[in-house]
């Protein structure tokens, strides 16, 4: 039954919530209240018997106070609960020791001071560590100067009776600073105990996590290596295409070897750049940026050195201007863009058969936010220059291309020979 | 003026075309490989003017490796021809003093503009 009510009081403002540290700060303050109510209580009951009614109201006055820090505590307002046992110690042996004087021994209380700092606050807390041992010095001062300087006290004692409350009390002190003592001896071993278990779970975890570590590593390494393997894959199959279009392009190559001149051969020509307009956005495209797009500037002023090449523009004397804006493409409209140059170029290949002088092809694409604008002007004519242009195979090419790029297609200025198509470049 | 030719290429297929389409500028293909051994060897024996080089090739080696093989006993021209212009091949294949650097499918004029250029 006591033992159920002491730990009730002791363990008074704990709960399963609280972290382990504060719940031990609170049980250890809560038996520090309750040992000086107790005591507090002895001298109650020995005031009472000896009807010394300013003692007992005096320490009734502590043994509240001791009692409200426990309340305090059960609110979780430990700060608060610890000032009040600072004042209640102070005010108890300032009181008895003012009514009975410096000779009855009350002071002796006092040794036990360090203990109750540590008990109540953080060495961390250093400032209030100095104001605690500061009051209990002033305390200490002044019991000595009222009783030793000023001769006050409330009651004179003989000198038996001050000399039994003088071992009293200095036996009450020794019990108390021992009890302290062992308790911080023992409170050491089990803050230590707790230490050594959590440092067992730390390296619990601490393993577990490595556990994890070296899955995820390995599951890293793995995909890093699928990675790279899918890299030299997609790498093969990027240089297979490029090599069966070269191949390609090689038998058309051949073929024109043994053509007769004239349409036979510009037809052959013509399907070699068809080819070359693909292989170069196979050249050009960008792998690496995650999403395959392709600098389409760079890729058209390659197709045009090519057809002139090919198509002889320099002996044919066929000048080209051209004013591109910097863009990029997805493949899609990369093919039907690039296969579109090539259809308007070749007709200056044409041209140049039906032995056409001086042409002058201008190309220009603008961009403008995210749209593109291709303008094609040339000074002959030849989109509608050729018989029968609605069913050739080329300006078919060129409806079928411009549709991919544009729904509504293309314009012709037929007057001053321009074609010309807007697309988004998105 | 004719000029004694090496043409490097793995794949036999592109190896028939660009030897015809030397052949066809009336150069002369003294020797042909498709790999950076056979390709050094060769060099060695038949003393090229030219060398048509592929970058890819098969065996370890490839042929950017090969023309530093090469530039140690010849003083042939070499002219890459390869499926990938990637900056960083384009990059090492500069270091080893090429003439061009052509990108497939390459063209009896592509050839002709980069062999002429030699003269």
């Amino acid at each position: 039954m006591l033992s159920r009510l002491y730990s009730t009081i002791t363990r008074s403002g704990v709960s399963a919530a609280l972290d382990e540290s504060l719940s031990d700060k609170i049980i250890t303050r809560n038996r520090l209240a309750f040992f000086c109510a107790f005591f507090s209580s002895l001298y109650l009951l020995y005031f009472i018997s000896n009807r010394l009614v300013l003692p007992s109201v005096g320490i009734s006055i502590s043994i509240i106070l001791f009692v409200l820090s426990i309340i305090y505590n059960r609110r979780h307002k430990i700060g608060f609960s610890a000032l009040i046992i600072l004042i209640a110690t102070n005010y108890s042996v300032l009181s008895t020791s003012l009514i009975f004087g410096f000779g009855s021994g009350f002071h002796l209380y006092l040794l036990t001071s360090p203990l109750i700092i540590y008990v109540l606050f953080d060495f961390k807390r250093s400032v209030y560590n100095i104001m605690a041992i500061m009051s209990y010095c002033l305390t200490f001062i002044v019991v000595f100067f009222a009783d030793k300087n000023y001769h006050y006290h409330v009651y004179d004692l003989s000198s038996s009776q001050s000399e039994f409350f003088y071992i009293v009390n200095f036996i009450f002190a020794i019990v108390i600073l021992i009890v302290l003592f062992l308790y911080f001896m023992f409170n050491n071993r089990s803050v230590n105990s707790l230490l050594v278990r959590k440092n067992q779970a730390l390296l619990a975890q601490q393993s577990v996590l490595r556990t994890e570590i070296e899955q995820r590593s390995k599951a890293e390494e793995r995909l890093s290596g699928l990675l790279k393997e899918k890299e030299i894959l997609l790498s093969e199959v990027h240089h297979r295409v490029k090599n069966n279009l070269a191949v390609i392009s090689g038998l058309v190559e051949y073929q024109t070897l043994t053509a007769k001149e004239g349409e036979q051969m510009m037809a052959l020509l013509e399907h070699k750049n068809r080819i070359k307009s693909i292989a170069l956005l196979h050249e050009k495209i960008n792998l690496e940026a995650g999403e395959a797009k392709i600098k389409m500037d760079a890729c058209i002023n390659e197709l045009l050195r090519y057809i002139a090449l090919t198509l002889n523009f320099k002996t044919n004397g066929i000048t080209v201007n051209t004013k591109m804006d910097r863009f990029d493409l997805g493949m899609e409209k990369a093919l039907a863009l690039s296969l579109l140059i090539n259809e308007l170029f070749s007709g200056a290949g044409r041209a140049s058969a039906k032995k056409i002088k001086d042409c002058v092809i201008d190309l220009e694409i603008k961009i403008e936010g995210n749209k593109a604008v291709l303008r094609y002007n040339d000074n002959y004519h030849w989109l509608f220059w050729e018989e029968n242009s609605q069913n050739s195979f080329s300006n078919g090419l060129v409806e079928v291309l411009s549709g991919q790029l544009n729904d509504e297609g293309f314009t012709i200025d037929a007057e001053n020979s321009v074609f010309k198509i807007e697309f988004s470049i998105l | 003026m004719s000029k004694r030719v090496l043409v490097v290429e793995d794949d036999m297929v592109l190896l028939f075309f660009i030897k015809k389409m030397v052949d066809g500028l009336g150069h002369n293909v003294v020797a042909t490989a498709r790999s950076a051994e056979d390709a050094i060897a060769n060099a060695k024996q038949s003393d090229p003017d030219i060398i048509l080089m592929d970058i890819r090739l098969l065996g370890q080696m490839d042929g950017i490796e090969a023309t530093s093989e090469i530039h140690k006993f010849s003083k042939a021209r070499v002219i890459y021809i390869s499926g990938n212009s990637d900056p960083r091949y384009f990059e090492r294949a500069k270091q080893t003093n090429m003439h061009a650097f052509l990108v497939k499918p390459v063209s009896t004029e592509m050839i002709r503009e980069a062999i002429d250029r030699l003269n």
